[in-house]
C-alpha cells in the first residue's frame, strides 16, 4: 500500500504538476497529476493562491494556474524543507 | 532574589565560551527554522526558529553577564561571587536570561502541542512568566519550570521517534533529553560547582547533536536527486 502523503508533499506534487506544464496549467491537468479528489484539490489551490505559491489566470479559454517565483523556490528548495522538517521533528 | 550559582574558578572561562557555541548553535537553527517558514508558509517551522531565537538570546546574555562578571574580578572569583550585594545591572541581565529561557522553552512547547489558538500561548507565557517574577527564590521557580516544559518537549520527540524510527529523530529526541539533563543538573549548582559543570557538560552534548543534525541536513539538501 502506498505511503500516505504528508501536506509538504502533496503541495511539492501540485507545484511540480504545474511546472512540467511549463509553469501554466488547466485545473484537471493538477486533478489528474496531484491524485487527489476534487474538493481536497480545490482546498490546496485555495490555500497555495492565498500563500501565493500560484496565481490564477482566468482567460476566454478557461482557468489555468502557474507558479510564481515562491512556488519554485518551494520547488527547488524542497529536499531541504523536508529533511529540516523531518529531522527537528516540524511535521 | 535571583541567587547566585558556584562556579569553580577553573571553568569560568569555558562557561563563557560554552554560552557563546549554545548561542551560535541556536542562532542557526533558528535561521534554517525562518527560512523554512519563509519558504513553506507553514506556521510550525516559524515557530520553532522563534523559540530557538529565544533560548539563543538568553545564552547570549548569560555570556555577557559572566563576561561583565569575569571583568569585574579582583584576584578572587569565590569571593565576588559570596557577596549578597549584588548590583542592580546584575540582576536585571539575570531576570533576562531567565525569562528569555523560559520564553524560548514556552514556544517551543506551544508548537508541539499543535494548538492553533493563541490565547493558549498568551495563558503560557502568563502562568510561567508571572510565577517567575514573584516567585520568593527565583531559581527554583526558573528550573521547576524549564523541567516540566523541557519534559512536555520530550514526550513530543519521543512520540515522533516512536512513529518513525530515524537516525535524525533520534538524535533530536537524545539533544531535548541532554538538555533537560542540562537544565536538572544547573538547578543544583546553586550548591555545588560540580554541577555547574556537569550542567554545561550535558548541554554541549546537547548542542552538538543539534548542530549534528543541522549540518546532516544541509548536506543532503546540497546532494542531488
Amino acid at each position: 500500500m502506498p505511503k500516505k502523503r504528508d501536506k509538504l508533499q502533496i503541495i511539492y506534487d501540485i507545484l511540480v504538476a504545474v511546472q512540467e506544464k511549463d509553469g501554466r496549467i488547466r485545473p484537471t491537468h493538477i486533478l489528474y497529476k496531484s491524485n487527489l479528489s476534487h474538493q481536497m484539490l480545490e482546498e490546496y489551490l485555495d490555500e497555495l493562491i492565498a500563500k501565493k505559491f500560484l496565481v490564477v489566470n482566468i482567460q476566454k479559454q478557461g482557468k489555468t494556474y502557474s507558479l510564481t517565483q515562491k512556488g519554485y523556490d518551494y520547488i527547488n528548495q524542497y529536499k531541504l524543507i523536508i529533511n529540516f522538517v523531518d529531522s527537528f521533528g516540524l511535521n | 532574589m535571583v541567587g547566585v550559582y558556584v562556579i569553580p574558578n577553573w571553568f569560568f572561562g569555558y562557561s563563557i565560551a560554552l554560552g557563546l557555541f549554545f548561542a551560535l548553535v541556536n542562532g542557526l537553527v533558528a535561521y534554517y527554522a525562518f527560512k523554512i517558514s519563509r519558504l513553506t508558509s507553514h506556521r510550525i517551522p516559524g515557530l520553532f526558529g522563534w523559540g530557538f531565537s529565544l533560548i539563543g538570546a538568553s545564552y547570549l546574555m548569560w555570556s555577557l553577564l559572566n563576561l561583565s562578571l569575569f571583568s569585574g574580578l579582583n584576584d578572587s572569583l569565590d569571593e565576588l561571587l559570596r557577596v549578597t550585594g549584588l548590583n542592580l545591572l546584575y540582576t536585571i541581565e539575570a531576570y533576562i536570561h531567565l525569562i528569555l529561557f523560559l520564553s524560548g522553552l514556552i514556544v517551543l512547547t506551544y508548537m508541539t502541542l499543535r494548538v492553533e489558538n493563541r490565547r493558549t500561548l498568551v495563558l503560557l507565557f502568563l502562568l510561567v512568566l508571572l510565577s517567575l517574577v514573584f516567585a520568593a527564590n527565583t531559581l527554583y521557580i526558573f528550573y521547576s519550570a524549564s523541567s516540566v516544559l523541557l519534559a512536555y518537549i520530550i514526550w513530543h520527540y519521543a512520540l515522533n521517534y516512536w512513529r518513525r524510527r530515524t537516525t535524525r529523530n533520534l538524535i533530536s529526541l537524545l539533544a531535548f533529553i541532554f538538555l533537560f539533563l542540562s537544565t536538572f543538573n544547573l538547578a543544583f549548582a546553586l550548591q555545588s560547582g560540580v554541577f555547574y559543570i556537569n550542567g554545561h557538560m550535558f548541554g554541549l552534548l546537547a548542542y552538538v547533536l543539534i548542530l549534528f543534525n543541522l549540518v546532516w541536513v544541509l548536506r543532503d539538501a546540497k546532494k542531488k536527486g
